[in-house]
């Protein structure tokens, strides 16, 4: 049982990277367009205001990295997101900012899941989950900001 | 809602033809990098397999998928994605095998299915995520985050159980 269990595993690990590997191509490529096109840095900005709100009294240095790693998030560059993510912790004074960026990054404020949607469509998928998700991920971010701001000091 | 994916990609695209973005060099940029992120998760992927493979012909996932189903039937959560929910804050590439087995099992559009497909969409790999971006910083305790994240997230998850009945 347990080597054709151990092979059988393998073989699907090897599989389903290919087909990662395939809608990685495209959407890398994509996310790669929108950041050579400065959707990032248009988005960083539209959110600047919002960051504000959210994270008081910061650096500009801070809230610069603080908005490219929302936006980043957004539009689901999770890569793109992470040395975002550790600048803004680096140069964040307050604990309760931090632990703020730490849930937001946490739960997920992706827009569109786009590797789960390919996946979906992979599979000939009839039924669509877009909405639903949104709405769950927002609900996710509404409790996580309002937990940080009722329970940490 | 089936126009977003190809509406999205459309507006990229001409929005780079307007920036003068090289759109060849950005898909074969894209491809290398993909190349990479591939490579470096396959090991992991073929791990997790392993795991789940032997999992289930141990009969472990049944215990699993046993113990914790009263809670999960408890709160509207199809009982199916137990272990999925335990994998879910640890790793990424582990969720998505959990997925993926759940779509070949009870096929893509069935309940459990897309359940699982919203909670991978909208939650994220909590502990992963707090141990990479406090790594560099001077102060390495995440206080409060872990575990409101994982509360926020679990809200999540008996939301989308209860959304993919009616949507």
């Amino acid at each position: 049982m347990i080597m054709p269990s151990m092979l059988k595993g393998v073989e699907s690990g090897a599989n389903f990277a290919l087909k990662l590997f395939v809608i990685y191509g495209v959407w890398i490529s994509i996310i790669k367009l929108l950041e050579k096109s400065g959707a990032d840095k248009k988005i960083a900005s539209f959110l600047s205001p919002f960051a504000k709100k959210l994270f008081k009294n910061e650096s500009e240095d801070a809230y610069k990295f603080l908005t490219l790693n929302l936006s980043a998030n957004l539009i689901g560059m999770g890569g793109g997101a992470t040395p975002m993510g550790i600048r803004a912790m680096e140069s964040m004074q307050i604990k309760k900012n931090r632990i703020m960026l730490l849930v937001l990054n946490s739960c997920g404020i992706q827009l569109i899941p786009t590797t789960i949607l390919a996946l979906r469509a992979g599979l000939g998928a009839t039924t669509n989950i877009i909405l639903p998700a949104l709405i769950v991920n927002l609900a996710t971010t509404v409790v996580g900001v309002v937990l940080v701001k009722v329970l940490v000091r | 809602m089936n126009y977003i994916i190809p509406i999205f990609i459309l507006i990229t695209l001409i929005i780079a033809v307007i920036k003068k973005v090289n759109v060849f060099n950005s898909f074969a940029e894209g491809m290398k990098e993909a190349i990479k992120l591939t490579v470096n998760i396959l090991p992991y992927l073929a791990s997790v397999f392993i795991l789940v493979e032997l999992m289930r012909a141990s009969g472990l996932s049944l215990m699993i998928g046993k113990a914790v189903a009263p809670a999960l039937t408890f709160l509207g959560i199809p009982k199916e994605l137990a272990e999925l929910l335990i994998l879910r804050p640890l790793s990424g590439s582990g969720s998505l095998v959990f997925l993926e087995s759940l779509y070949s099992t009870y096929g893509v559009d069935s309940y459990p299915a897309r359940v699982a497909s919203v909670i991978m969409g909208a939650t994220d790999t909590i502990l992963y995520i707090s141990a990479v971006y406090l790594s560099t910083s001077k102060e390495k305790r995440s206080g409060l985050a872990i575990p409101i994240s994982l509360i926020a997230s679990f809200v999540g998850v008996i939301l989308a159980s209860w959304l993919c009945l009616i949507m």
